[in-house]
Order: C-alpha cells, then structure tokens, then sequence
C-alpha cells in the first residue's frame, strides 16, 4: 500500500504516539521551549529506528487506528517522495496565459475549483482534468487569442508574440511564430518536429481558405491546448525507473516560478536554466533572492499564506447579521488585507515566524481600525500602526482569524483551539469517536461557552482531547464571533483562563496575550510551517521521505537570520524540491 | 428553423430572478418535436447536506400505498403522482469510523466505500453510468452544479480528501466531475458556441477548426504518455479521454435548439441561488443540451445559515442536534424548506412542454437524498430517498419500506436498467435490481 502521507507532525514528540489508540491520541503537551527552532531530532524527523517512519499520519481519522498504516523506518529510503504530474491550477492559468501574452483576462476565474489536498489547490494527484477543462481550456484561449490579433500592429504585447506578418512572411513566418512562442509556453527548448504539427494546423487552415492570420492563431491555439503547456511535464530516465535524481535546469525553473510566483518562469529565469547556473547552489541562491524581491513573489501572500492561514475563508463565512450587525463584506475583505499585509512584512522584511503571533504592530484602514476601537490612519488606506493598547497581537487576535473560526451566531472555542493545533503546529487532534454524544452547544440551558464546555470534555472519550483544544479556544472568549474586543457577554464577565500541559510543566493563563507566547515559542511552529511550505512547492503530500530535507531546510532557515523569508528560501534549496523520484517502491 | 427564440431573458442573480420563470412559457422544445421516438429521458441527482429530520421526512403512509406526505413534504402535495419515497435504504460509507458525512456524500451515487487518503473513488457514479447510456448524443455528456463554492481551503472532513468528500459524480476511473458553482459560467457552459447569426459553412469551417487541434493534442499527448510512469500516464489518459469526449461533440454543441436566453447579473439570495439552479438544469433538460445533471446543493457538513426562515446557526452545527428542541425545530423547518425548492423544481419541469407531448418532468427521474440520515446519529441506514418524474417506469405516488435495508446500489442497478442499461451488478453491494419499485 502506498505510504502514507504525513499531513500532521503531530507524533513528532516521540514514537510512542504510533502505538497508542485513537482516544489517546492528544495526549502531547505544548513543549514550551523557544531555543528549539532548528535544532528539532526529538522530533523524529529524521528517518530511523526512533522516527516517525510513514506512521505519522496520525492527524485526522487515520488516528482510528488502523494498523495497516503502520510501515517500518527504512534508513536506506531515498528522501523524496513520489510526485504526480501537475496541471496548472486556475489561478497559475491565468498568471501564465498574462505573462504569454499579455491579456488583462482572468479566464481562469470561470473553472470550477480545483480541488483542494493536504489544504492546497496546487497538488497534482488533487488536479483533475475533465471534458468541462478542456471546453474551458478551449474557449479561454479562443478569446485571449482574439484579444491579441485584434491588438494593432504596433501595440508591445502583440510584437512580443507576432513579430512577423502571417500574411506576407509565409511559411518562415508561421515556424518562427510558434516556435518562440511553443518554447516559452512550453518552459522549454522545443525541437522542429514538435512544432511542425503545429504549423501544419496554420497551414491546412490556410489551404482550406482560411485567412493567415487565422490559421497561425490556431497554430498558437494548439500550443495552448498541448499537454506540454497544461501540465508541468517533468520526465524520469524511463517510464519505470525508480531512482532519486535532479530535475533538468528547466524542469526546476518550472518548479521554482510556479513556486514563488504562480506563474511560468521569466526571460532571466530561463536564461539561468539555458546556462546550467539554475542547477547550481549559487546559482538557484541567486535566483531564488532576485525572485522574492520581484511584486509577483505576492503570489505566495495570496496563494499559499492564504490558504495556509484560510484567509479565503474570511469571505466565505457569513455571521449571522442579526447577531453581528457591525459585520459587512467591507470588513470582510479588510480583515482579510491586514493579514495578507502582515505576512507579506514577515516574508519581505525576513522577520521571524514566531512574530506572526507576537507581532505588536498591524495593517489597517479606517473600517478596521474603527471595528478594532484604535485611532484610523490617516487617508483611505491601510496603514503600518501600532497595536499597543488595542488588546491585540499578531494574527491570532486578528478580524480574519477570529471570524473565520467562529459559527454563524457565537463563538467556537473548540474551532479556535483546533486550528491552532492542526494549522500551527500540526498536531490535530483526531475527529471525536463515532462513540461520542456530542451535545449541541447552541442550545439548552442559559449557560457560558465556558460551562457547556466543561460539561462536555468533564469524562472520556471527550476529554483528552478537548482539555488540549478548548483552553487553547477559551482563551480568546474576549473577542465575539467576529473579533469585536469584548469584556462580557449575555452571560457575565468573560473569563478567559486556562491551563495547559507543556514540558515544561502545568502553565496557568488569562487570556489570549499569556497564550500567545506559549504558542510562538512551541517547537512544533516552525517545523509545521516548514511542511507546509514544502507541500505548496512541491504539490505534493509531506511525507517522512521529507524529514531530512525540512530539517535542513529549518536549519539554513535558522542560519540565513531571514525568519520567513528565508523559510521559503531554504525550502527551494532542499533536495525535495530539486529533486524527484517517478516511483515508489 | 433548427433555432427557436426564448425572447426572453433570464435572469441570474439579483432580484429580478424572482420574475424569471415566465420566460419559460416561450420556450419552444427542439426540433425533434412530434417524434415521440426521439424524446430523451434525463437524470437528476440532488444532494441535499446534513441528513434530515426523518420524523418529519417520512410518509406516515405504510408500505406499498398511496403516499400520505409527512410535514416536511407538504408543499410536494400536487406532485404525488410523480413521487415514491424510499424508506430504510442504506448507503456505504467509509473505511474509517469517522468521516461519515465524506463517507455518504462520496458514497451518496457510488455506492462505494469511501477510502481514506484518496483522492479517487471506486467509480463510475449512477449518474455518470447513465449519462454513458443516454448522454452521448448531446453537446454535453452531464452538467455538475453546486449550491455553495468549492472547498477554499484547510481539509474537507476528519481527514478525508476534499475530492471525495465535495463530491458527488465520478467518472469510471473514480475521478470526480468538477462542479460548477457561478451561474453565469454554468450558463455560458450551456450557451456558448451558440451562434445564430452563422451560416452553415461557417458553422462547419469552426467545428473543423476545432477538431483539427483536438486532433493534433491527442497526437501529441498520446506521444508524451508513452514516456511518463504509471501515476503521471494516468493523468494523461484523463487529458485524452476528456479531450475526445469534447471532440466527438463538437457537431452536436453548434447545432442547437434553442436560442439562449439574456443572462442577467447579481446577487443571489439561497433561494434564488437554488431555483435558478432548478431552472437552469430544466433548461438544459428542456433544449437537450444534456439529459444528466448532478447538483450538490451544499459542501461536506455545509453550514449554511438559515436565519431567514427562523433557523439562525449553522445548519451542521444544528444537525447534531443532541436531542434539543430547538435544534431539531430549526432543522425541520430547514428540511421543509429544502423540499418547497424541490416542489420548485418539480413545478419548473412540469411547466416545460416536451417533444412528445407530454412534459419534462414526466421524461425525468430526480434520484434526491443526503449524505447521512440524521445529523446527531450520523447513520447510513434508514436514509432519507426520493424518487421524482417520470423517466424510469416505476410506480409512483407510494411510499415503499424495505425492512431488510437493502444498499442504494440495489436500486442504482434499477435506475440504470430502466435507462436502458442492462447491468446486473453495482459497485460494491449491488447483486440485483431493488424489488418493489413496481407495483
């Protein structure tokens, strides 16, 4: 059977989680310490007798304890695990089809969803192709094709791509036309014999009557509906070879654009692969610095740190308007900037991780800032301010957080605590027993969230894993289902204590700002954010195939001093990422 | 002559969707009008999220008679004649003890075990094995809708993949059908290419076009499959048999039979979000432009919020209703809800001549249920079913109980035979057709 995906580091603490049962599956402890980052082997990471194997798939249901999951560490396993074949994904469509031709179109705003795996929307075995994509995939490039022939003859973005008249310049014409643009449409050099099918389209359409023009834009139309361009074709020595080895400089171009920017690579980009410096570790350093300097490097605030940190969900969400009054789409989409402003400084400013938490300042506008009780910027838009005195710090007592993991009508402490063990530090706890009665917190007697929840998690099997969520959940009861600042509700004064269980022994808490910390400084974070990254680059599930490389990626992280920044440096620097394996064993 | 004018718009969003349904009085059916032999039969499938209160679902007929609506269907009242409610059918699940609203909605027409940590399902689905019986002349093999968008991120359900728990309709390799959520793409889906204005060598040099570079792609994907590993080749066989799907529609999509409507834009309220839904599917069923649709009107535990109709909270979190009153008051007038839009449906295919004669609705099957059957409990037996229409030959205006709780895949294998399949077995369950679907 396939080897499990490790979606969780939840077991890292140590082996012994492997073993135990589903109802002792949160049994781990906040470990407290902030010199770890970096230096993590407790965690198992590293593959062998006393790690974590392919059995660390303890997050979610495969928790329930089924054996058959259970393989044995093998220390000889090659460390990087089988990647299926990505499609573009619609927003790297659309990037991709902009930076080809220079179209304002978004048609990749009119496909269904791609779906999401391992909680993103780029993994290749998630990323399906039906007759629905291809008929997309069709009228898309009809229409930005259009777009182009209709530009005039002088206009840049159409002599980028038409350099000669059709009409006039003939046959030579047409194979320069599409050679130049198969070569950058496909990431790659292109042979003669691959785009003479291709000009021969032009050329039938031609003889059948057809205008010049028209027959190269079915040529560049067959380019667009290749396989070559709608996949990001990496190839093995042979179909059934089964050994480790580097991508080609191009193939790793491919990887590394789509990586920090959603999009195909650039001229500078290519010229690195044409020259062989991309296979290079000075050479991808290189690339890599000038690639996160360049604006299109947003595309990891928009595409992974949102979904990472579901900052998508922000819009999905829809509080009870009766309940929340103050609540708009305005506010939505605020919430949703400030967090997408805060990552982009960790990333662009290489600040540490941990100050996604702890950061004192924040983004604003004046919607915000009004909603947050802090004096709003001057101007319409968002500002850098400080939040001393505002009762927040960093993300988790942002709008987008504390909006996004609450019901329509009240609070989820269970949510709130939950997700920061799953998208934090990867330890989820398992879904509850089917033997549990949840009771339903919505309604009954006129009590807290706090009552009910003691009531709830007071015996087994609700417990042991509720006791790690709901303080962590509680804490925050000062913020309401939307994040407005609160000191009571309809049931008296907000008491947001707690107690939790780290290494460091039994820790007393009030509120989210004695939390915090706990959480930042936890060694799990930064291991859990590496993963993460790690499967956004590679479109894959992490798998303990990956431990090495993300332990060495967490220690150049820790030696580049870059926080995030080099987080995601590092990351693109790892043998998972420039390397593949076709298949498994 | 091949095309006939709605001469009316139809709307998609904002409040003039509420106006929309007159526009269906003009519609004219396809040419194939008064050829009784022609006339095709379609299939619904309808996923309605988070089980129901089966107190309220149930007939309180008893087997084998007339249907006498529970509560929840009271507004299903004029349509009896073309309703036979299902008691106790059960669905497959997971292979897990959790994950059990994955496990019905990745179930829900497979009838197969959800697996944990795939993306695929054992497949195809029932709607996708009829629309390989009946779908192949129409310029679109089946049509999946969605109530709510895609997954935007985190996990779908207890660790299952979001693949096989957001959706219904897989194809035969297990790979699930991408659903459509904007009404404006999903009436673009169904309307474009659609030139009236074009003649018949113009029509003719496009088609040709197309299929020219169809052509040339499925050269050149089948050149590049033959170097890839098994996993990635896969991948390539959905590319090549997605693209010659399209490619062997291509003469079918340009001849249409009806003239699109205006599309209209805005902001869609639940219920207009759904009757739209219920009037595009009608539409699509109507102009032959499909004879097979699926809708998801919620995702995996769906938390939609039903403030509107008195049920404020979210409709998952009030499902496990723990035995309170006001949870389960609120899910019932969820559920009545849930049925006063299929009453819409149903009103919205009666109203739709046929090519026969006769009307829409008595040429379709709507195959409607959930993925669990109560929200607390999260059981997979005593599942809420509903037939609909008149496009399989089966007995209407009864309620059947089945004692012995025979899985969906029975019925499946009967709902495929009476679209002219001659399957015997489904999936993993199914060894015969569902006795009793005939009185």
């Amino acid at each position: 059977m396939p080897k499990r995906n490790l979606t969780t580091l939840s077991s890292l603490g140590g082996a012994s989680c492997v073993v135990l049962p589903l109802l002792m599956g949160c049994t781990g402890v906040m470990s407290g310490d902030p010199n770890s980052h970096g230096s993590v082997p407790a965690t198992g990471l590293t593959p062998g007798p006393a790690g974590v194997g392919g059995t660390s798939s303890v997050g979610g249901a495969s928790a329930g304890g089924s054996s058959t999951t259970t393989t044995t560490p093998q220390a000889s396993k090659p460390e990087v695990d089988v990647i299926t074949i990505r499609r573009l994904n619609r927003t790297q469509y659309t990037n991709t089809l902009r930076s080809l031709l220079g179209t304002k179109q978004d048609p990749g705003s009119q496909f269904p969803p791609d779906d999401l795996s391992f909680g993103f929307d780029n993994i290749g075995e998630a990323l399906s192709l039906q007759p629905l994509h291809i008929e997309l995939f069709e009228s898309s490039a009809d229409a930005v094709l259009a777009e182009l022939f209709a530009l005039p003859a002088s206009d840049p973005n159409r002599m980028k791509v038409l350099a000669c008249d059709a009409q006039t310049g003939g046959h030579a014409c047409v194979v320069s036309t599409v050679s130049a643009f198969a070569e950058k449409a496909f990431r790659r050099p292109v042979t003669e014999a691959e785009v003479t099918p291709f000009v021969s389209l032009a050329e039938a359409h031609t003889t059948a009557g057809g205008t010049a023009a028209d027959g190269l834009k079915l040529a560049l139309k067959g380019v667009l509906m290749s396989p070559h361009f709608l996949f990001k074709v990496e190839l093995d020595a042979s179909p059934t070879a089964k050994d480790v080895h580097k991508l080609s400089a191009y193939e790793l171009a491919t990887r590394l654009s789509y990586y920090l920017w959603s999009n195909m690579p650039d001229a500078a980009l290519f010229a690195s692969a044409k020259s062989g410096e991309l296979l290079t570790d000075a050479g991808l350093t290189s690339q890599v610095t000038r690639m996160l300097a360049d604006p299109q490097a947003q595309a990891l605030v928009t595409e992974f740190a949102a979904q990472w940190l579901n900052i998508r969900r922000v819009a999905a969400v829809k509080p009870d308007p009766t309940t929340y009054p103050t609540f708009n789409a305005d506010l939505a989409t605020a919430m949703q900037t400030e967090t997408s402003m805060l990552f982009s400084e960790l990333l662009n400013q290489g600040r540490p991780l941990s100050e996604l938490l702890t950061a004192n300042y924040s983004f604003v506008n004046a919607t915000l800032a009004t909603f947050y009780g802090i004096t709003p910027p001057a101007g319409s838009g968002f500002s850098k301010v400080p939040l001393a005195g505002s009762h927040r710090t960093g993300f988790l007592m942002g709008g987008s957080f504390l909006t996004m993991t609450s019901n329509p009508t009240r609070t989820s402490p269970v949510k709130r605590g939950k997700w920061v063990l799953e998208q934090l530090l990867c330890s989820p706890p398992p879904p509850p027993p089917a033997s549990a009665n949840i009771a339903a917190l919505d309604s009954g007697p006129a009590q807290s969230m706090r009552a009910k929840l003691e009531q709830h998690r007071a015996k087994e099997p609700c417990h042991s894993c509720h006791s790690l969520m709901d303080p962590i959940g509680l804490a925050f009861e000062n913020f309401d289902g939307v994040g407005a600042y609160r000191t009571a509700d309809q049931y008296g004064p907000i008491d947001a204590t707690g107690t939790l269980q780290t290494v460091n022994g039994t820790v007393n808490f009030n509120g989210a700002d004695e939390l915090i910390p706990i959480v930042s400084n936890d060694a799990r974070m930064a291991p859990c954010a590496a993963s993460k990254v790690l499967t956004y680059a590679v479109g894959r599930g992490f798998t303990s195939d990956d431990g090495i490389a993300l332990q060495n990626a967490l220690a150049a992280t820790d030696k580049s001093g870059q926080g995030v920044r080099g987080l995601i440096g590092s990351v693109a620097l790892s043998e998972s990422f420039r390397s593949r394996r076709a298949v498994g064993e | 002559m091949r095309k006939h004018s709605f001469g009316r718009r139809l709307f998609l969003g904002g409040a003039a969707v509420t106006i929309a349904l007159p526009f269906f009085e003009s519609l004219v059916p396809r040419e194939a009008r008064g050829q009784a032999a022609a006339v095709p039969k379609r299939f619904l499938g309808f996923f309605a999220p988070n089980g129901f209160d089966m107190a309220d679902f149930r007939p309180t007929s008893a087997t084998g008679q007339p249907l006498v609506l529970g509560p929840m269907m009271a507004s299903l009242e004029p349509f009896k004649d073309h309703l036979l409610v299902l008691g106790a059918l059960q669905n497959t699940k997971q292979d897990h003890p959790l994950g059990d609203h994955s496990g019905g909605i990745g179930a829900m027409l497979t009838n197969r075990t959800v697996i944990y940590d795939t993306e695929k399902m054992g497949g195809p689905s029932i709607d996708q094995l009829v629309a390989k019986q009946i779908g192949g002349g129409t310029k679109i093999a089946s049509l999946s809708l969605a109530g709510e968008p895609g997954a935007t991120d985190g996990s779908c359900d207890s660790g299952y993949r979001c693949s096989v728990g957001n959706h219904i309709s897989f194809d035969t390799s297990g790979v699930p059908l991408p659903k459509l959520y904007d009404t404006g793409t999903i009436f673009d889906q169904l309307f474009q290419g659609f030139d009236p204005g074009a003649s018949q060598a113009d029509i003719a040099r496009r088609n040709q076009d197309r299929k020219s570079v169809l052509d040339s792609v499925l050269t050149e994907a089948t050149d590049l499959k033959a170097k890839l590993n098994a996993s990635d080749a896969a991948k390539l066989d959905q590319y090549l048999s997605a693209v010659r799907d399209v490619e062997s529609r291509i003469d079918v999509a340009s001849n249409g039979s009806c003239m699109p409507p205006t599309k209209m834009g805005g902001t869609l309220s639940d219920q207009q979000r759904h009757e739209l839904l219920n009037q595009l599917v009608s539409l699509a069923f109507q102009c032959d432009i499909t004879r097979v649709a699926s809708i998801m009107w919620g995702n995996v535990t769906s938390n939609r919020n039903y403030a509107s109709i008195g049920a404020a909270g979210g409709h998952h979190d009030l499902s496990h209703h723990g035995t309170n009153a006001d949870s389960i008051a609120k899910l019932k007038k969820i559920g009545k809800w849930e049925m006063d839009r299929l009453a819409h449906l149903l009103t919205t295919l009666k109203s739709l001549p046929d090519a026969d004669g006769r009307t829409v609705l008595d040429n379709t099957l709507i195959f409607y249920s959930s993925d669990i059957s109560d929200g607390d409990a999260h059981n997979h037996d005593d599942m809420p079913v509903l037939l609909a229409g008149g496009g399989a030959d089966f007995t209407m205006n009864r309620f059947v109980n089945y004692p012995n709780k025979p899985y969906f895949s029975d019925l499946f294998i009967s709902i495929a035979n009476a679209f002219g399949s001659n399957i015997t077995t489904f999936g993993e369950k199914g060894m015969a057709p569902l006795p009793g679907l005939k009185a």
